[in-house]
C-alpha cells in the first residue's frame, strides 16, 4: 500500500513538472495538452472509480495550489475527481473493446475536464471565458490529449500492475479485480 | 448495491464536500486568507523544483524547437546580418540624433523621464490549468523584486508581479482577465482601461467614448499614482475594423505586441513611477496641545483695512 501511494505521488509530481515546464512550449492555438488529466484517466482506467476519485482529488488540489492566487483552490480538485470517477466507471464498459477505446475515453475525459473547469469558472466568477473559447479548447485539448494518451496510459497501466493495492483493499475497491480485462 | 460501490460513493461524496468547502473558503477570503497562504507555500516549495527541472530540460526543448525552426532561423540570421550592416552605417547619425533628443528633453524639462532600472528573469514554469494566465520567474525578493512591479520584454508590457517568494515570483500576464491596466492612445493621449481576455485580443474601454481613434493607433501604458507600471510602455495596436470605427464604440480590440505563448526572458522594472510620499502625520492631525497660531486681532485687521 505504501509503495502504491509512493508510486502515485511520484506519478503526480512528474506530471505536474511536465505540465508546467515542458508542455507550455508545445501549445496548439494557445491551448496546451493536459498531462495531469491524462494521469487521472490512466490510473482510473487501470484501477476503477475509488482510485480515480482519490487521485483526481489530490491531483486537482496540487494543480490549484500551483496556479497562483487568482485560481480558486478546490476548483480543479472538484473537476478532476469528477473526471476520475467518470473514467473509473467507463472502465467497466471497456472490458472487451480493443485498446483504442481507452484512448478515446482519455480524449473525451480531457475535453470534459476542460469544459467543466471553464463552465464552473464562469459560474463562480473565477475567470471570464466565452462559451466559444471553451468549446474551442475542449476540441483542441481533447484531440491533443487523444494523440498523447498512449504515451501516458500504457506506462501507467504497467505501473498500476506492478504496484497493486493490498489484496483486501484491492478486492473491495475494484469489483472486477480478478476478472480484469487483459491489457497489451 | 455492493458494499464496495457504496464505499466508493461515500468517498466521492466526502471529497466533493471537501472541494466545495475549499472553494467557498478561498472565495470568501480572497488573496489574504489561509488558503492563499497555502498557495504561496506551495510556490516556495515547488518553485525551486520547477526551476531545476526547467534548467535540466531546456537544452532538450531548445534542440527540438530549433530543428523545426532551422529554415526560418537561417533566413532570420541573414536578415539580421543585413540589418546589422545597415545599423553600422547609420550609427553616426543615430548618435547625433540621440544627443539632440537629450538636449530637447532637457529643454522641455520633462519631469517624468523614466530611466527604467530592470532585472532580468527567466520564465521557469506556467500554471497547470488552462484558464490561468501567469508565469513563474526565477527572480524573487532576494533579487529586489516586489509584488506590483511591472514586467516588460522587448515587445512591450508583459504584466505585473502578484506573488513573490525569496527566490521566485509569479507574473500575472496582461492576457489575464482578472486585472485592468490604465492605458492611453499614444498619438492623441485619450485614456482608457485595458483588460485581457485570454487568447483573444485585449479589450480597451475608452474613458471618453466620443474620442476619435486614428487608424492603427498605438496603445501605451498610462502611469498614475498608486501603480508601479511605468509610463509610455508600448502595449499593442488598436485593431481597426475595415469599415472604420462604429459611432461611439466604447470597446475596442487591441492586438498585443508581446507574444504571450513564447515568453523566454523578461525584465522586471525595479523603479516604477514614484509613489506619492506618505503624509506627515503632524500635517494632518490637529494636535490640541500644539500652540495655536494667534488669532488675528479683529480690531487690528479692521483698522488695517480701514487705513488701507
Amino acid at each position: 500500500m505504501v509503495a502504491r501511494v509512493t508510486m502515485m505521488t511520484a506519478v503526480l509530481l512528474t506530471a505536474l513538472l511536465v505540465q508546467t515546464v515542458v508542455v507550455p512550449t508545445f501549445d496548439v492555438l494557445g491551448w496546451r495538452a493536459d498531462v495531469v488529466t491524462l494521469t487521472v484517466v490512466g490510473l482510473a482506467l487501470a484501477d476503477g472509480p475509488p482510485t480515480g476519485i482519490r487521485y483526481g482529488f489530490a491531483a486537482g488540489l496540487a494543480s490549484d495550489l500551483l496556479s497562483g492566487a487568482t485560481q480558486l483552490v478546490g476548483l480543479s480538485a472538484l473537476v478532476l475527481l469528477t473526471v476520475g470517477y467518470a473514467a473509473g466507471l467507463a472502465r467497466r464498459y471497456l472490458g472487451s473493446t480493443p485498446l483504442g477505446g481507452q484512448f478515446l475515453v482519455a480524449g473525451a475525459a480531457s475535453a470534459l475536464s476542460l469544459g467543466l473547469h471553464g463552465v464552473l469558472g464562469i459560474l463562480l466568477d473565477a475567470q471570464q471565458s466565452s462559451g466559444g473559447a471553451i468549446l474551442q479548447g475542449m476540441l483542441v485539448v481533447g484531440l491533443y490529449n487523444l494523440v498523447l494518451s498512449p504515451l501516458v496510459l500504457l506506462p501507467l497501466g504497467t505501473l498500476a500492475r506492478r504496484f497493486p493495492g493490498n489484496p483486501a483493499a484491492g478486492a473491495s475497491a475494484t469489483p472486477s479485480y480478478h476478472g480484469r480485462p487483459p491489457r497489451a | 448495491m455492493p458494499p464496495e460501490r457504496r464505499r466508493s460513493r461515500s468517498v466521492l461524496a466526502v471529497l466533493v464536500l471537501v472541494a466545495l468547502v475549499l472553494i467557498t473558503v478561498d472565495y470568501r477570503q480572497g488573496g489574504s486568507g489561509s488558503v492563499a497562504a497555502l498557495q504561496r507555500g506551495a510556490m516556495t516549495v515547488f518553485g525551486p523544483v520547477q526551476d531545476g527541472f526547467a534548467t535540466a530540460v531546456r537544452p532538450i526543448g531548445g534542440f527540438f524547437s530549433s530543428i523545426g525552426q532551422l529554415g526560418s532561423l537561417r533566413a532570420e540570421n541573414q536578415a539580421l546580418q543585413a540589418d546589422l550592416e545597415e545599423l553600422r552605417q547609420g550609427s553616426v547619425s543615430v548618435a547625433a540624433l540621440e544627443q539632440e533628443n537629450a538636449e530637447l528633453r532637457a529643454l522641455v524639462g520633462m519631469q517624468q523621464q523614466y530611466q527604467l532600472v530592470t532585472t532580468g528573469g527567466r520564465v521557469v514554469a506556467q500554471p497547470p490549468n488552462a484558464f490561468e494566465w501567469s508565469v513563474l520567474l526565477d527572480v524573487g525578493a532576494d533579487d529586489g523584486v516586489a509584488p506590483g512591479m511591472a514586467v516588460v520584454n522587448a515587445g512591450g508590457l508583459v504584466g505585473k508581479l502578484t506573488e513573490v517568494t525569496r527566490t521566485h515570483s509569479r507574473v500575472q500576464l496582461l492576457t489575464s482577465p482578472s486585472a485592468g491596466y490604465a492605458v492611453r492612445i499614444a498619438a492623441t493621449g485619450e485614456t482608457g482601461t485595458l483588460s485581457g481576455r485570454g487568447a483573444r485580443p485585449f479589450q480597451l474601454e475608452m474613458s471618453d467614448p466620443e474620442a476619435a481613434i486614428p487608424p492603427d493607433a498605438e496603445v501605451v501604458t498610462h502611469a498614475f499614482q498608486g501603480t508601479e507600471i511605468p509610463d509610455a510602455v508600448p502595449v499593442g495596436v488598436v485593431e481597426t475594423p475595415p469599415e472604420g470605427f462604429e459611432e461611439g464604440a466604447r470597446f475596442l480590440d487591441v492586438r498585443p505586441y508581446v507574444d504571450f505563448t513564447q515568453l523566454g526572458v523578461v525584465l522586471v522594472v525595479l523603479n516604477g513611477p514614484q509613489q506619492p510620499e506618505e503624509f506627515d502625520p503632524e500635517a494632518l492631525v490637529d494636535d490640541p496641545e500644539a500652540p495655536r497660531p494667534p488669532a488675528p486681532d479683529r480690531s487690528e485687521a479692521a483698522g488695517a483695512e480701514g487705513t488701507g
